[in-house]
């Protein structure tokens, strides 16, 4: 098992890249390409389980590419927080592909061409992968541009107008990110001589105070538009909610973590003796106030959970700043149920589009009679995005204002009010969003659908005569199946809160003493 | 590790003169501007190797002394293809939403302005979604001057004429849109104004969703 490990690490990423160029042989055969995509995907998760068993019990497992020890190889490392988050993308990728395929099968509109979709998509699950297991900076980069440039494609998918326009913004703000993220590392380089990670954690702690914060400010601007934080988060509402539903789901639950994933690795490997907590803290505040106050002037139900989402990086951004091991140990929590609350909202509301027509609160109404599986499957993870008690979002918030509380000083107060207004105010805009789409009655509304109106009617009708009553407009089951795995995801992160929490709280002390990472990097000769 | 004068200036140009041209709201400047942002990193990676003898040994000496760094030269092959990867997308994504929307600048957000019109119910406000602060104007014709006009479906006016079209087309439904509207917002509304200003909201949304394929500009004229 110990000795199967440094195999595993690096297969993440290389699965679906072969899985990518066999989907591109296979662009004909639009079945053989899903299997061998839902395979590949499904190998993946198998290995992240092991991968997440193997470093929690044997420690981080470094591999070195091609043979080349470190520092002058590349190397891969798998420590708790890698796998941890390999193991929810691979989960996440899992579903969402599962989903995608099947509305693809039951869409005659041919509006997303499939032989492109699938290497796509499995370039951006490599691409993922290879963030979260870089072990030096330039592979960082490299993985980021990989699922980036997958991540253009997929968001112009048969580009019609509407996906172009948003597409362009997106795709020239994440240039700006990755030119900024480039630079750094060039002058990272010429300052220290290297981009090797663990080296760096020895070195830039050497270099004088004014350049260390130069560095970090840029390598912090470079991942803070790609995590959507705030003063760099306004092109996310903008792009994402045009995009087909599995898409805008993908990224919205993975690529912004990844994000926060990096700015975790800058924050406690790079600079551990970080300078930048306040202004972080400062920024973690507006964001989570600034995000929700967008999503109340909105419409349509994809921008608003794009704004909550911006508005929920901000705790993820809270526990980082904070820099202690029980803030840590909550963020790292609460990124792990935001990937799976984020991205079962947004299957959701591919649902509802699906069912109801549109996802503009104007024109929806009585989904609640006319379909109450997908009002239970929409309303979990809203709930438990608002942090409502028995589910996780409850856990993590309280778990972050504990950490909040115990650095006893004043902005974490501020940030932790901050905080309960954000979840207090989510709480509204999902709740409106509900009565709106699931509990009106669909004449009432501004825009009335007809179909709507009609089905809502003969429904009722149906109802109160005692029989038995279908809807003409089925959703694909396997669609729906996908997305109740989501949503059962995020209620098992209640249920096994514990085993969880610790496995955070592991990672975080990892993370507390980023001594041992590199002498794992740079001693071990176990890689 | 010496960095020679002229090639950071250089550098520092190329940063500058990138940002500016990434600044603008037209897309070929933006992506000029990328290309040239781009390069001013490579030239920051390439400067980080020093200057030296190439890194190569005839396999006897295996003295390093008085060779560059081979590594950022790695380094920046990788970026320079990643750049030029992305830049083709982007020059194939410019060129497509040239044919789709007939301009060469960046869209607003129809989406994002009806929030903003539905906070100010005013017929001001929707004009005044209409500026366009390129120097080509609100009919922004082609990016190069003279450039044949690949336009399928006619000059700016004929395109103006279809919609009008559509306009008429689409009346019965509309008009008893508009009436409901005005009749709701005449309960709402204490004022005539107000009601007036609904209508005219109501009326200017309406070509917009039912002609999807025409381009938007020509409507808005």
């Amino acid at each position: 098992m110990i000795d199967l490990l440094p195999v595993l690490v690096p297969l993440p990423v290389l699965l679906p890249l072969i899985g990518a160029g066999i989907a591109l042989i296979l662009s004909k055969h639009t079945r053989a390409q899903n299997i061998v995509s839902i395979a590949i995907l499904c190998a993946v998760m198998v290995i992240a389980t092991f991968i997440l068993v193997g470093t929690d019990a044997h420690g981080p497992q470094v591999v070195a590419i091609g043979g080349w020890q470190p520092p002058a190889g590349i190397v891969l490392v798998a420590d708790r927080l890698s796998a941890l988050m390999l193991i929810v993308s691979a989960l996440v990728t899992l579903c969402v592909l599962v989903y995608a395929l099947s509305q693809d099968a039951n869409d005659d509109s041919n509006e997303t061409p499939v032989s492109v979709f699938n290497p796509s998509y499995l370039v951006l699950c490599a691409g993922i992968a290879n963030s979260f297991l870089a072990g030096d900076l330039f592979n960082l980069y490299v993985g980021f541009e990989m699922f980036l440039v997958a991540s253009y494609v997929l968001l112009t998918l048969g580009a019609t107008a509407e996906r172009i326009r948003a597409g362009v913004t997106y795709v020239i703000i994440s240039l700006v990110s990755s030119v900024i993220f480039l630079a750094a590392i060039g002058i990272i380089y010429a300052a220290t001589g290297t981009v090797n990670m663990a080296q760096l954690s020895e070195r830039l702690s050497a270099l004088p105070s004014d350049v260390q914060m130069i560095l970090h400010v840029m390598l912090l601007l470079g991942f803070g538009i790609k995590a959507a934080i705030f003063p760099l988060s306004f092109w996310l509402p903008d792009s994402y909610p045009t995009a087909p539903a599995p898409v805008t789901a993908v990224f919205a639950g993975l690529l912004t973590k990844v994000g926060i994933y990096a700015i975790i690795r800058t924050e406690t490997l790079l600079f551990a003796d970080s300078s930048l907590r306040v202004p972080l803290l400062i920024a973690a505040g507006l964001t989570m106030l600034v995000g929700i106050l967008g999503a109340i002037a909105q419409s349509e139900i994809k921008r608003i959970v794009s704004f909550t989402l911006v508005s929920h990086i901000g705790y993820m951004l809270f526990g980082v700043a904070l820099g202690t091991s029980v803030g840590l140990s909550a963020a790292i929590y609460y990124t792990v149920h935001h990937i799976i609350v984020q991205t079962a909202l947004f299957l959701a509301i591919g649902l509802v589009e699906m069912r109801g027509g549109s996802t503009s609160t104007r024109s929806l109404g009585g989904l609640m009679v006319l379909s109450p599986v997908l009002t239970i499957i929409f309303f979990i993870p809203a709930l438990n995005l608002s942090g409502i008690p028995p589910f996780s979002g409850f856990i993590g918030k309280v778990a972050l204002f504990l950490a909040g509380f115990d650095d006893r000083a004043w902005l974490p107060t501020v940030l932790i009010v901050a905080g309960t207004v954000t979840s207090l105010l989510t709480l509204y805009v999902i709740g409106r969003t509900f009565n709106l789409a699931f509990w009106r009655d669909p004449a009432d509304v501004e825009e009335p659908n007809a179909d709507l109106v009609d089905e809502f009617a003969d429904r009722k009708k149906t109802l109160l005569a005692g029989r038995k009553w279908t809807s003409q407009i089925g959703v694909p089951p396997a669609m729906v199946v996908a997305t109740s795995v989501v949503v059962a995801a995020s209620l098992v992160l209640t249920l096994a809160a514990e085993p969880l929490w610790g496995m955070a709280d592991r990672a975080a002390v990892n993370l507390q003493t980023p001594v041992d990472y590199v002498t794992n990097v740079l001693g071990g000769e176990d890689g | 590790m010496s960095m020679p004068f002229v090639m950071v200036l250089a550098m520092g140009v190329l940063f500058a003169s990138g940002i500016y041209l990434m600044l603008e709201r037209s897309l070929t400047r933006v992506l000029l501007g990328f290309i040239l942002l781009g390069n001013g990193v490579n030239l920051l990676i390439i400067l980080t190797a020093g200057r030296g003898a190439p890194p190569l040994t005839d396999g006897k000496n295996l003295s390093t002394a008085g060779m560059s760094d081979p590594l950022p030269q790695a380094l920046i092959l990788t970026a320079i293809v990643i750049t030029f990867a992305v830049t083709a997308f982007l020059l194939a994504m410019i060129y497509r939403s040239w044919r789709l929307m007939r301009a060469d600048s960046l869209q607003d957000d129809d989406t994002d302005l009806q929030v903003a019109i539905t906070k100010v119910i005013d017929s001001e406000a929707e004009a005044s979604t209409d500026y366009d602060d390129t120097e080509f104007g609100d009919e922004a014709e082609s990016p190069i001057t003279g450039a044949v006009d690949l336009d399928d479906d006619g000059t700016p006016d004929e395109r103006d004429e279809i919609a009008e079209e559509i306009d008429d087309a689409s009346t019965p439904n509309e008009a008893d849109d508009i009436a409901e509207a005005a009749a709701n917002s005449q309960t709402r509304a204490h004022s005539a104004d107000e009601a007036q200003a609904a209508e005219s909201a109501q009326e200017a949304k309406q070509p917009d969703e039912e002609s999807d394929d025409l381009p938007e500009r020509g409507d808005r004229s």
